[in-house]
């Protein structure tokens, strides 16, 4: 008891000798602990909100989507057969990629929505609106819409409220009625009723989902490949079907809040690395400042065991102060991680914190800096009293002089930084380790943020897709080398590639089950955002290029053969290149004369419409509906004739019908004569070339909103976070060096150098570690771009503008530096020499 | 003589748990340029308080400080380094060479602060250094490995090399032995035969007897002054039995 009140007596003097310091190492323990504590409590609430939702929603384990025109009920009796399957259903929903709602500013923004009745609702989860009107007010409704819970915050409405979803020219506008919680759903899935879902049906892609609950979520892989070879035997295609279950829906919905907490960890643990160096180094200037004093304890009778344990003492002392007041500020950084992560999924998680969970942290944290501080200060033991009375060998200097000033050529101030620099240089592995490790994390969340921070370029660089300005499909029967010309002929368009649909085409790799999306270009050398990431881009027909998902499914390399197969056609085809792509992962890309050596009939139907520099996309749109009509998607839904004259209202009549067969009824061609009284009125489907718009880059960019959200926050907080542990590391170091050179510097006070000198002195001598640190922190920072490049795809970095943020970091570390040496104003050269 | 240095109703006190402490007492002096002053006294009477109140190594804390016609003592601690840097050298009885760096740059450190570095500069070091009977052996050798006469040797050096105005000196011989004390004693008349202001602290006699004027100190204020022509002008013994009887009288 006596030994161990000996001992906090020496750490609480220690503490008492260096307040500031021990603040600062206080203060970064408290922030590691906040964010290790805070990440690590929500992660566990958050990963358990899906399995929650799911259970709420009594939602079906295992999802298969299809279109309704390819849909088979054969479908559903061939999973039947599997008695791994416990229960199934059939539903039937509506949705369109290109639905837009309107912003207060007037414009629109797309929304990609889907649309139930109520009857399929119930089918496909637990359903219970929730309403404050009365059945009779919701009776009264002519378009009644239940809102998923998620979308009521995101979309501002309220019950009674109105909301309008446009498509193409046809507005849709609906009387909120209520809310409900929805299990998991790719889109928002708004319930409507059954006369409004009969109007849209018309308009929107119908599709049918085949549903069920397996015994064993482990197994849905299993079961997926089981169906899908019953399927190949009884002759049920399954190209087109999508497929999710429980895992893969679980990775879906928390992939991008998993990844703000994976950041916030990593965060964490570089702050904990950053404690253990700054604990290392204020020890070891500690001792150096008092080793006078430790040879005095010593010759007391206090042994170097005692001394070492009042340093961890005092470094336990602090982190636990942190720790403490980390754990707090923790559980608030928990519950905002949980309010974020409910906003994003529109969905309710739980606030508990496991106690094992913070008792690990603690120990772990506490552990940590006590055996740091021990092992660091057991060097108390190389100086037994009469060396320490002598200052131990330490501060004999025997060695090269480096930077001798009579050489000085420039400023003195630097000369002498050099010179104290060089002197130490070897005693700044820890801090050089530290600081290149955050210049690391600031360049990699910068280039990130450059990169994922603004939504389109993110969707161009990594989709692995074409990013045209408009996508158009055609109608089918139309002259296409001729239509393409056409195009190209028009103001304000740049070029123009015809291609196919996704999904239209599919192949299958010979002895895979997996199908492969067909990507068709005539001539990839006029792509624009197809970089392959390996080898290069498909020229001749025997050569196609693959994804690198598709790559490491079958185990291709760039250079082996892959032979594919469609309508029992098998051809083999050269891999020459592999490409990253975000959607449509399992694709293979093939030029128009590869198609035709397995598919001869293929004709391109869709064509990608690059706008110039002086168009806008909408105006681009607006000139194609003026010179070829109106899509026949849009033709199909218009309800008001508004032409002048008679004919012209019979015209537009009979193209609305035609328009109606081909987008509907697959009609290829279709020609009229309408007699009214002597007048015959003739025309065709020739009139209609367009069959549908898509702004692709915006449809994909709404898609990557949310990842490029959370990592533009993400981008951010990390520089903030690193700015801020950089800046403590700083003040740390310039206060125990001031300690350890006070009386130097008060020296050199006497001799007529003044404090700002000084203090330019001790900041220019940290900028060799920083420039080295920098420097090492963005090799490893673009290093791991390249890396990057294996799973998100091509990520450019704009070196000028990292270049910008290292001389902004160094400046950064200089100012901090600088600042923190002001400590130096307070030495005061009297008191020095009257010592 | 002009003066060099001159204070009016010079006071410094200092807060000692709460209790103040007077030690320089409304005190008046000026010293002389080419004047070798010596300031004596009994311990505590103020005689380093003094010394660097004048020098602008701290603040008085009533009354004014004047270099030449230029009132230094409402200069910032900034204002007050620029002064030192370029108007004054010290030399300290713990002498305070720069463990860390050699000889050279001992001497250097405190030249680069004044002035830009040239081959002129390093030759007068150089010169110096020799003067002093420190050899270019030496000049690589860092503190620890020399003598304590050798050190305050090298403190001299690096006070004079700016060519200051006025040379302080608190106690220079105060940590050397007899004869490593009677080496910088002998520096220290040189540089005043060669026309140097000095400035000196002791309670020692014979350090004392190298000065032109003594000043005695006591509880702050002035009590006595005592002339005496330039040393080895006249006879020692009786130079030293006319500062004896002096310091008889002040109570010695």
């Amino acid at each position: 008891m006596i030994r161990m009140n000996k001992i906090l007596r020496l750490a609480r003097a220690n503490l008492r000798r260096h307040k500031k310091e021990s603040v600062l190492l206080g203060i970064l323990v408290m922030l590691c602990m906040t964010l290790l504590f805070g990440a690590i409590a929500a992660e566990r609430n958050i990963r358990q909100m899906f399995p929650d939702l799911m259970e709420r929603t009594e939602a079906w384990d295992v999802r298969m989507y299809i279109t309704e025109q390819e849909y088979d009920p054969m479908l559903r009796s061939l999973l039947r057969e599997d008695d791994r399957v416990t229960d199934s259903t059939v539903y039937h929903y509506i949705s369109s990629g290109s639905t837009r709602i309107p912003e207060e500013d007037g414009k629109t923004k797309l929304y990609i929505i889907t649309f139930m009745t109520e009857e399929n609702e119930r089918l496909f989860e637990h359903y219970e609106p929730q309403s404050s009107l009365s059945e009779a007010e919701i009776a009264a409704m002519e378009h009644p819409i239940i809102v998923p819970l998620s979308q009521k915050k995101a979309l501002s409405l309220t019950e009674g409220g109105s909301f309008t979803v446009i498509s193409d020219s046809k507005r849709f506008t609906f009387t909120v009625a209520g809310f409900y919680e929805s299990g998991y759903f790719t889109e928002p899935k708004f319930i409507v009723s059954d006369a409004d879902y009969a109007v849209m049906k018309t308009l929107f892609n119908q599709f049918a989902e085949v549903a069920c609950n397996v015994k064993n979520t482990g197994d849905a892989e299993a079961i997926r490949t089981d169906l899908f070879s019953r399927c190949a035997e009884a002759g049920v295609a399954t190209d087109h079907i999508g497929w999710s279950d429980f895992r893969s829906m679980q990775t879906e919905f928390n992939v991008e809040i998993l990844f703000i907490l994976r950041i916030i960890e990593v965060m964490a643990c570089m702050i904990l690395i950053a404690v253990t160096v700054m604990i290392g180094y204020s020890i070891v200037s500690d001792i150096r400042d008092q080793i006078v004093n430790i040879g005095v304890l010593e010759a007391l009778g206090y042994r170097s065991r005692e001394i070492a344990r009042s340093y961890a003492a005092e470094y336990l002392i602090i982190a636990l102060a942190g720790c403490a007041a980390g754990t707090l500020l923790g559980a608030v950084l928990q519950r905002v991680l949980i309010g974020i992560a409910e906003n994003m999924k529109g969905c309710t998680a739980g606030h508990g914190i496991s106690g094992a969970v913070l008792f690990i942290l603690l120990a772990v944290l506490l552990l940590t800096v006590f055996l740091t501080a021990y092992m660091k200060a057991r060097s108390v033991r190389k100086y037994p009293p009469v060396l320490a009375f002598r200052k131990g060998i330490q501060n004999h200097h025997f060695g090269k002089s480096h930077f001798p000033l009579r050489r000085t050529r420039g400023n003195v101030h630097l000369r002498l930084a050099m010179k104290g620099f060089a002197d130490r240089a070897g005693r700044q592995v820890g801090l050089t380790f530290v600081m290149s490790i955050t210049s690391f994390a600031v360049v990699l969340s910068f280039i990130l943020f450059l990169f994922l921070g603004r939504g389109s370029n993110v969707v161009r660089m990594i989709a692995g897709q074409e990013m045209a300005d408009l996508q158009l499909s055609t109608v089918t029967g139309i002259d296409t080398d001729a239509f393409r010309a056409e195009l190209e002929a028009m103001p304000g368009v740049r070029k123009v590639l015809p291609t196919t649909q996704t999904s239209e085409y599919f192949f299958h790799a010979v002895g895979q089950n997996t199908p492969l999306i067909a990507v068709v270009y005539p001539d990839y050398a006029e792509t624009e955002n197809i970089i392959p990431c390996e080898g290069r881009l498909p020229r001749h027909e025997n050569e196609i290029m693959v994804t690198k998902q598709t790559a490491s499914m079958f185990g291709l390399r760039a250079g082996d053969t892959l032979t594919l197969e469609m309508n029992s056609v098998r051809r083999d085809y050269l891999i020459t290149g592999i490409v990253t792509a975000v959607v449509n992962a399992a694709s293979v890309y093939i030029t128009e004369d590869g198609m035709r050596r397995i598919y001869p009939v293929y004709q391109p139907d869709s064509f990608l419409i690059y706008r110039s520099e002086d168009t806008d996309t909408e105006s681009l749109r607006a000139e194609l509906d003026r010179r070829f009509g109106k899509s026949a998607e849009s033709l199909g839904s218009e309800e008001n004739i508004a032409a002048d004259s008679y004919e012209a209202r019979v015209r537009q009549r009979a193209e609305q019908i035609i328009a109606s067969m081909i987008e509907q009824d697959g009609a290829t061609n279709v020609e009229y004569a309408i007699r009214v009284g002597d007048q015959v009125i003739t025309g065709g489907s020739k009139e209609i070339k367009i069959r549908s718009f898509l702004n692709l880059p915006e449809l994909l960019e709404s898609l990557m909103v949310q990842i490029s959200t959370a990592v533009s926050l993400t981008a951010r907080l990390f520089m903030g976070i690193s700015a801020l542990v950089v800046m403590m590391i700083l003040w740390i170091l310039m206060e125990s060096e001031i300690r350890r050179q006070r009386r130097e510097l008060g020296i050199m006070k006497g001799m007529g150098y003044t404090s700002k000198e000084l203090m330019l002195q001790l900041a220019f001598r940290i900028m060799p570690t920083a420039l080295l640190a920098v420097i090492i922190g963005t090799l490893l920072a673009v290093g791991a771009t390249v890396l990057l490049v294996s799973f998100i795809g091509n990520v450019p970095v704009n070196l000028p503008a990292v270049l910008l943020l290292d001389c902004c970091i160094l400046a950064f570390c200089f100012g901090c530096a600088y600042l923190g040496a002001g400590k130096i104003r307070k030495i005061s050269v009297y008191e020095l020499m009257t010592e | 003589m002009a003066s060099v240095l001159r204070t009016e109703k010079l006071c410094k006190s200092f807060s000692n748990g709460g209790v103040q402490q007077h030690i320089i007492k409304n005190l008046d002096l000026e010293i002389l340029k080419q004047d070798f002053t010596v300031i004596m006294g009994a311990s505590g009477s103020g005689k380093s308080t003094l010394l660097y109140a004048l020098s602008g190594m701290d603040k008085p804390t009533l009354g004014k400080v004047y270099f030449g016609e230029t009132e230094i003592s409402s200069y910032t601690n900034d204002q007050l380094a620029v002064f030192r840097r370029n108007h004054c050298g010290f030399v300290f009885q713990s002498i305070y060479l720069l463990e860390n760096m050699d000889v050279f740059d001992n001497i250097m450190t405190g030249a680069l602060v004044a002035q830009k570095n040239s081959p002129e500069l390093v030759k007068r070091a150089e010169e110096l250094l020799c003067k002093v009977g420190i050899g270019a052996d030496m000049w690589k050798k860092y503190p620890n490995q020399l003598s304590g006469g050798e050190c305050q040797r090298v403190g001299i050096v690096r006070a004079v090399i700016n060519a200051p105005q006025i040379l302080f000196a608190d106690e220079p011989t105060g940590a050397l032995n007899s004869s490593a004390g009677t080496d910088v004693l002998d520096i220290f008349t040189e540089l005043h035969e060669s026309g140097q202001s000095i400035v000196m602290v002791t309670h020692d006699l014979k350090t004392a007897l190298r000065g032109s004027r003594v000043i005695f100190l006591r509880d702050g204020s002035i009590v006595g002054e005592h002339r005496m022509p330039a040393y080895g002008t006249d006879d020692l013994r009786a130079r030293r039995e006319g500062l004896g009887r002096f310091l008889d009288e002040m109570g010695w």
